[in-house]
């Protein structure tokens, strides 16, 4: 009889096999069905359908209040996230097994509380930086022919958002709750994006010195000889015009928030006029 | 011109129909569609010098809670061919590009309007107890709407674009074309300006500054930038380290 028990537990355990097709499927997924008002929900649902079934084999109501609870609205970054996943898939499996303690609350909080936090650091982490980065540093060299260096940057970024994903799935399963607060404290975490925010910017500077182009034509002649007034200012300090124009736009987004339109129109026009009166 | 058009479509759905969205957003930089369209054309290094010019201005495309500030895949797809088709000038390219950047946003609520429907019919699948044609209504049905969402607009304009481009070309005055082009010089600035709101504590600016005027004047490889910039951040953090120490004790 209890040889019985053990054999039907066993098939219910959730192995490594179930969480790496949950993990891909979620990859998959995770941003197809985003919608208005629930975001990923769709995608955590049916990245975690398969691993349901299975924990809730003999017990369908409960699949079914699992379903619904998992299809409630959810949004979080695809890659640093996926550590939610890991955490609910061992507390439903708790659940199925008996334990009580683990409650649908319980649940939907850690859902709900995590997913904001994990979306701000992994956004600003994974395309702020594993991203932008590397196309600094790997753009020039496009521009200067090399089809390589195209594709660099997201070759970087597909295997640390793919192994970090990984990582993190597995980790929230074997840990529990209390695996993400050791990764959003940790004062490593926090020294990491100190260093590369640094690089980051000066690696931006550099860029724009070299990228943003806007010099003028301007000259006046006195008796004696023509004076180009591009050359006065590159002997004063090189590259004013450009890094006013940077500067300008950095505070207006500062200041009114990221209204691209009215940037990119206002940066039209005013090159439009500049260039009729013949400034450009 | 039939088959290449289905391709650049099939290539922007790709992008951004977000199926593994490790990948299709990986594949949507322009730097990278550039070489693919280039590679659809029979002219690679066209295409990569028209993609890495147009990347420059969605250096800092940071999809904050996935909301995209433009669409640099519809530019890429769209911008791309049509230079290619009538050897644009790269800075004319960007600013052929950014019109189409900003109606890809709406392109992007369209799908998640539609994406509403498929929440309801996967609550009825649930209560129904069908759980793999919930599978069907979270991934499948969705991305193949959005296929057509996301194809239909590239392919019409690759199929038909390069004609209308080049006639609007003809059309306009020189000095507009002059402005526009020194507007696609100019507006990488908007990229970097981005990119410094989102990475940079503002108290960082400084290196930014530094940054751009030790290029200015010395003009280094962007790998070299990097050693610099990288081992001024570990220089930074072990003072920030030692006065951290200081103030707890």
């Amino acid at each position: 009889m209890s040889s019985k028990v053990e054999v039907q537990n066993d098939s219910k355990k959730v192995t490594k096999f179930d969480l790496f097709i949950a993990w891909l499927r979620w990859c998959l997924v995770v941003e197809v069905p985003v919608s208005f008002d629930r975001m990923q929900a769709l995608g955590f649902c049916y990245s975690i359908n398969k691993i349901l079934r299975k924990v809730y084999k003999d017990q369908p109501e409960e699949l079914q209040q699992a379903m619904r609870r998992h299809a409630r609205m959810f949004n979080t970054n695809a890659d640093w996230g996926s550590v939610i996943h890991g955490i609910i898939i061992s507390l439903e499996e708790q659940r199925a097994r008996g334990n009580k303690d683990v409650s649908e609350e319980m649940m939907e909080s850690l859902k709900i509380g995590l997913m904001g936090p994990l979306a701000g650091i992994g956004d600003s982490v994974d395309q702020g930086i594993v991203m932008t980065i590397p196309l600094a540093i790997f753009v020039p060299m496009a521009l200067n022919g090399s089809i390589f260096a195209a594709f660099v940057p997201s070759l970087i970024y597909m295997a640390w958002a793919y192994g970090f994903s990984w990582f993190l799935f597995n980790r929230g399963y074997n840990l529990g709750k209390n695996s993400v607060l050791s990764i959003l404290q940790s004062g490593a975490i926090k020294k990491v994006i100190d260093i590369a925010s640094i690089v980051g910017l000066f690696m931006i500077g550099c860029l724009s010195a070299a990228y943003v182009k806007f010099e003028t034509i301007l000259s006046y002649s006195s008796e004696a000889e023509t004076v180009q007034v591009q050359e006065l200012i590159d002997n004063m300090i090189p590259n004013l015009l450009p890094f006013a124009l940077v500067m300008g736009i950095y505070y207006f987004i500062i200041k009114k928030g990221p209204k691209y339109l009215q940037i990119i129109l206002f940066v039209m026009v005013f090159a439009i006029l500049l260039t009729l009166i013949g400034v450009i | 011109m039939f088959v290449q058009s289905i391709l650049v479509g099939l290539l922007y759905w790709l992008s951004m129909g977000r199926a593994h969205y490790f990948f299709s957003y990986a594949l949507r930089r322009p730097v990278v569609l550039g070489v693919l369209i280039g590679w659809i054309f029979g002219d690679a290094q066209a295409g990569l010098l028209y993609g890495a010019t147009i990347q420059l201005l969605y250096m800092g495309g940071i999809e904050a809670g996935g909301n995209i500030p433009s669409d640099q895949a519809l530019a890429a797809c769209i911008a791309i061919p049509a230079a290619l088709l009538n050897n644009l000038d790269p800075t004319t390219a960007v600013a052929l590009a950014i019109p189409f950047g900003v109606l890809g946003v709406l392109i992007n609520n369209v799908r998640r309007t539609i994406n509403t429907f498929f929440n309801s019919r996967s609550d009825t699948m649930i209560e129904q107890e069908k759980y793999d044609k919930v599978s069907l209504y979270t991934f499948l049905l969705p991305w193949l709407a959005n296929g057509v969402l996301y194809f239909t607009p590239v392919f019409i304009a690759t199929l038909f674009g390069a004609n209308v481009v080049q006639a609007f070309i003809d059309f306009i005055p020189e000095w507009i074309m002059n402005g526009l082009s020194n507007a696609g010089a100019m507006l990488p600035a908007l990229g970097f300006s981005l990119t410094l709101v989102v990475m940079g504590k503002r108290h960082y600016l400084p290196f930014f500054v530094l940054g751009f005027f030790a290029y200015s004047i010395a003009g280094f490889s962007m790998l070299t930038g990097a050693v610099f910039a990288l081992s001024l951040a570990m220089i930074v953090s072990l003072f920030k380290q030692h006065s951290d120490e200081e103030g707890i004790a």
